[in-house]
């Protein structure tokens, strides 16, 4: 898909300002240093949405929230197992144990937090996570049933590929906004995207 | 098209009579992939099934989405492929429940109630199941071999395994 200059400087600003306030959030969890950065916000075809991630087979965490609001959506956080190691790492734990899961369900938690309110914001409406699950599993399998989790999802949904280097220690997740196809022109028009 | 690995994705249904084919869903989660098998006559299909049922006024396009349409559609176009009636059987797998605790929200339970209306489908059209893996809490990927009507089904970290 194509983007006019005010479209990509939406998508930017809501990367900006939400990766800004989650960087914040996550550096006050583990007490270290954290900077993000989005190298790429785009929306994708939900079909397509797993691919462009990674290996639809490979085994990922997949921390999900339902978003409530004006704009019924969700959000789903994909991080590889790299990506798991080092966040639970900067914690003191695993992400193959019980506070390991814990801790990333938080590291959604303030991510969705974040970008939601980011989203709101440039989209003037109000909207805010649900509590998280977390699944361990195949990445295709993670997202598509995000995708169905999200009740009547668009066909549409903003993927930001983020990067995050805790203490200089560099990892990579995705962020995927998952809008309902009812609110979605809402959404993409308040986003001056629609 | 021959001698093709076709993938099957989320809404997508392939129907093939090349015996050198193959249909593959990868990463299936809480959707179903529904094989239909004619392996005398070297008939397949497998259809990548999303959501229980279709609200009023779906159209043909996005019958592979629902259960309740996307069986009667796969039959259809098994049977248009040379498939006969009498040796059809369906091989199942997928609907399982990904996410952390599913509670009482239906939309938690959204893998069991797909398995649940395939199943009601394939008997209510009267489709003899071979065989079904269905459940649990982890994902798989489904491969059906079109000269053979054998069925793979391959979970998270384990060896295929023939249903």
């Amino acid at each position: 898909m194509e983007y006019s200059d005010l479209q990509m400087s939406a998508i930017r600003e809501i990367a900006n300002v939400g990766t800004g306030s989650a960087a914040t959030s996550l550096a006050a969890l583990v007490g270290h240093s954290i900077d993000i950065n989005v190298p790429n916000a785009e929306f994708v075809p939900i079909g397509e949405l797993a691919e462009r991630i990674g290996a639809v087979e490979e085994m990922v965490f997949g921390v999900f929230l339902p978003v409530l609001g004006d704009v019924p959506a969700a959000v789903l956080l994909v991080l590889d197992h790299d990506a798991a190691e080092t966040l639970c790492g900067a914690l003191g734990c695993s992400p193959h144990d019980e506070m390991g899961e814990s801790a990333l369900q938080e590291i959604g938690n303030i991510l969705a937090a974040s970008y939601t309110s980011a989203i709101g914001t440039m989209a003037g409406v109000a909207i805010e996570p649900g509590p998280p699950v977390i699944a361990h599993d195949m990445l295709g399998s993670i997202v598509s049933t995000a995708v169905i989790m999200t009740v009547e999802a668009a066909d549409q949904a903003l993927y930001m590929e983020t990067s995050v280097a805790v203490e200089g220690e560099p990892c990579a997740f995705s962020f995927l906004f998952l809008p309902e196809a009812a609110t979605v022109s809402r959404l993409l028009h308040g986003l001056g995207v629609g | 098209m021959s001698g093709a690995r076709h993938m099957v994705r989320m809404a997508e249904q392939v129907v093939s009579s090349d015996p050198t084919d193959m249909l593959v869903s990868l990463g299936l989660g809480s959707c179903i992939g529904l094989a239909i098998v004619d392996e005398g006559a070297r008939v397949a299909g497998l259809v990548h099934i999303v959501l229980p049922k279709a609200p009023a006024g779906v159209n043909g396009a996005l019958a592979p989405k629902f259960a309740d349409l996307a069986v009667p559609k796969l039959l259809e176009d098994v049977m248009a492929a040379g498939g006969r009636s009498g040796n059809l059987r369906a091989v199942l797998c997928g609907g399982a429940h990904m996410f952390g605790n599913a509670g009482t929200n239906p939309i938690m339970q959204i893998g069991s109630r797909n398995a649940a209306a395939t199943m009601e489908m394939l008997q209510k059209l009267r489709i003899r199941v071979r065989a079904h893996d269905t459940g649990g809490s982890s994902g798989r990927s489904i491969e059906v071999r079109v000269a053979t009507g054998e069925v793979y089904v391959r979970g998270v970290g384990q060896q295929p395994r023939q249903l």
